[in-house]
């Protein structure tokens, strides 16, 4: 049994850290950045005196609200294969990696876009107050003062996110990528040790979830280090 | 000079402040007196436009905004240059530290450099008896000591009037001594402040000018020797009302 473990560890680690763990940073990244700018965009709404601009806010409100709709009502499986054997049908042919690439940040966009508007929300509307009156940007109070605060909100949840992600990337496996969970298949059609294989492939995401739990307490200490000053000395009076 | 003419706001139905024209000099403070719900701080709030009329004109300094043709972002920041609000529960940014707080401003909008800004912020904090907080996150001061940073932070830039809503109201007793010390200070260097306050024993200590207001209007404009010795009847059960509160308390 050692002598199997010793054997496949290596292979699936590196079927690992060359598509599992690329496509998980990868897709969380542009996932992100979808969901910012998703969450920020409905958070702008235009004056409605200003007509054109308000129009335009509308349509682009409500396709991006269909677009979190869609993605959260729908397997990400289905997704997936739509992406990648749907769309050649109408002339979209899209490689194996881009279109998980595709399929994953979507899906994660969909869902952290309701996470990041949530702890954007959870700033005091007295922060955006506050910065005003000292004259800052949209840019520079967003940047500056309220992401910094709704970071330390949004940590756990986005870290639920990313742990989630790593395992769905198993799902790859269906469009041909060659990621842990495929490679583990295709050593166990060869050895006919299906408990022990699926069960190294578990470690391993385990694993991989395990650095990431880390990475999010590191990450939750500094972003609420100024919350916790307060322990480190005796109560402040006039 | 902040002028404002026949200005208007209304929340719905509910109207808060009703043609209002006022003037309020440089070089000396202000206080806005009234009721709850009289519009205070709505006014002063309009004053740095974080509270935005539906129509008259607003002028401070060369600046002007007539409400009802809209504004540009440019001339709301231009006002807004002007002025700097002082919350009543401080509002300091929870992230950064008592220099942090005081320095971004200056640096982000002012375009000061890093050493320049610190300097001018050790003076600040100094002049506030807050020189060895400034490492300090705001969760590890008292509400007296945030209300100082946060006078700090608005002096740091460099605003003609420094608008202060209820700075005292959420503070205890010694607190509230220590902030309306850094005032009187700040008034009689002749730094220009406007006040909302319910505090009647500081309001005339402190006052060239107190503007009384009544369900959004003013009725009262003057020195605060007049208004504390005026004879008319709403003034006279205002003042009452306000001396007879603590005594309610006991």
């Amino acid at each position: 049994m050692w002598k199997i473990i010793i054997d496949v560890t290596p292979q699936i680690l590196l079927a690992g850290l060359q598509y599992t763990v690329t496509l998980s940073i990868l897709s969380f990244i542009f996932g992100l950045i979808i969901a910012t700018v998703v969450a920020l965009f409905r958070r702008e709404k235009p004056k409605q005196h200003n007509q054109i601009a308000y129009i335009v806010w509308l349509i682009l409100d409500t396709f991006l609200r269909f677009y979190v709709w869609l993605f959260r009502s729908t397997p990400l499986l289905v997704q997936l294969f739509i992406i990648f054997y749907g769309l050649p049908s109408i002339g979209l042919q899209i490689g194996a990696f881009p279109a998980a690439v595709i399929t994953f940040s979507l899906n994660v966009g969909a869902y952290a876009s309701e996470t990041v508007r949530a702890a954007l929300d959870s700033v005091p509307q007295a922060q955006w107050e506050a910065a005003a009156t000292l004259g800052l940007s949209r840019r520079q109070t967003i940047f500056e003062i309220i992401f910094p605060q709704a970071i330390r909100i949004a940590l756990p949840p986005l870290s639920n996110e990313f742990i989630g992600l790593v395992k769905d990337t198993s799902l790859a496996s269906t469009i041909t990528i060659v990621e842990m969970f495929a490679i583990t298949q295709q050593i166990t059609a060869k050895n006919y040790q299906p408990l022990l294989m699926y069960s190294i492939v578990a470690v391993i995401y385990a694993f991989f979830s395990t650095i990431l739990v880390f990475l999010q307490k590191y990450l939750e200490k500094r972003t609420s280090r100024y919350l916790k000053a307060s322990s480190l000395l005796g109560e402040n009076n006039d | 000079m902040i002028n404002v003419d026949h200005l208007n706001k209304s929340y719905g139905k509910h109207t808060i402040l009703s043609d209002i024209s006022l003037t309020i000099n440089d070089n000396q403070t202000t206080v806005i007196l009234g009721s709850s719900g009289a519009g205070k701080s709505t006014l002063l709030r309009s004053f740095d436009l974080l509270d935005i009329p539906d129509s008259g004109t607003l002028t401070i300094a060369s600046e002007s905004i007539e409400f009802r043709d809209g504004y540009t972002n440019e001339q709301l920041q231009k006002i807004r240059a002007q002025t700097s609000i002082v919350f009543q529960s401080w509002n300091l940014f929870p992230h950064l530290t008592v220099l942090g707080n005081v320095i971004k401003g200056p640096i982000s909008v002012l375009k000061k450099s890093q050493s320049e800004a610190n300097r001018d912020a050790r003076a600040l904090l100094k002049q506030v008896g807050l020189e060895n907080y400034e490492n300090y996150y705001p969760v590890q001061l008292s509400g007296g000591q945030q209300q100082r940073v946060a006078i700090a932070r608005a002096l740091a830039m460099e605003p003609k009037f420094i608008l202060l809503d209820e700075p005292t109201s959420a503070l205890d007793p010694q607190s509230e001594a220590n902030v309306l010390n850094v005032l009187s200070k700040l008034s009689r260097q002749g730094q220009a402040l406007v006040i909302v306050t319910h505090n009647m024993a500081f309001a005339r200590a402190i006052a060239d000018e107190i503007v009384f207001l009544e369900a959004g209007k003013v009725s009262f404009s003057g020195s605060p020797s007049a208004f504390f010795t005026s004879k008319n009847e709403r003034i006279e059960r205002f003042l009452n009302k306000q001396t007879a509160l603590p005594l309610l308390e006991d």
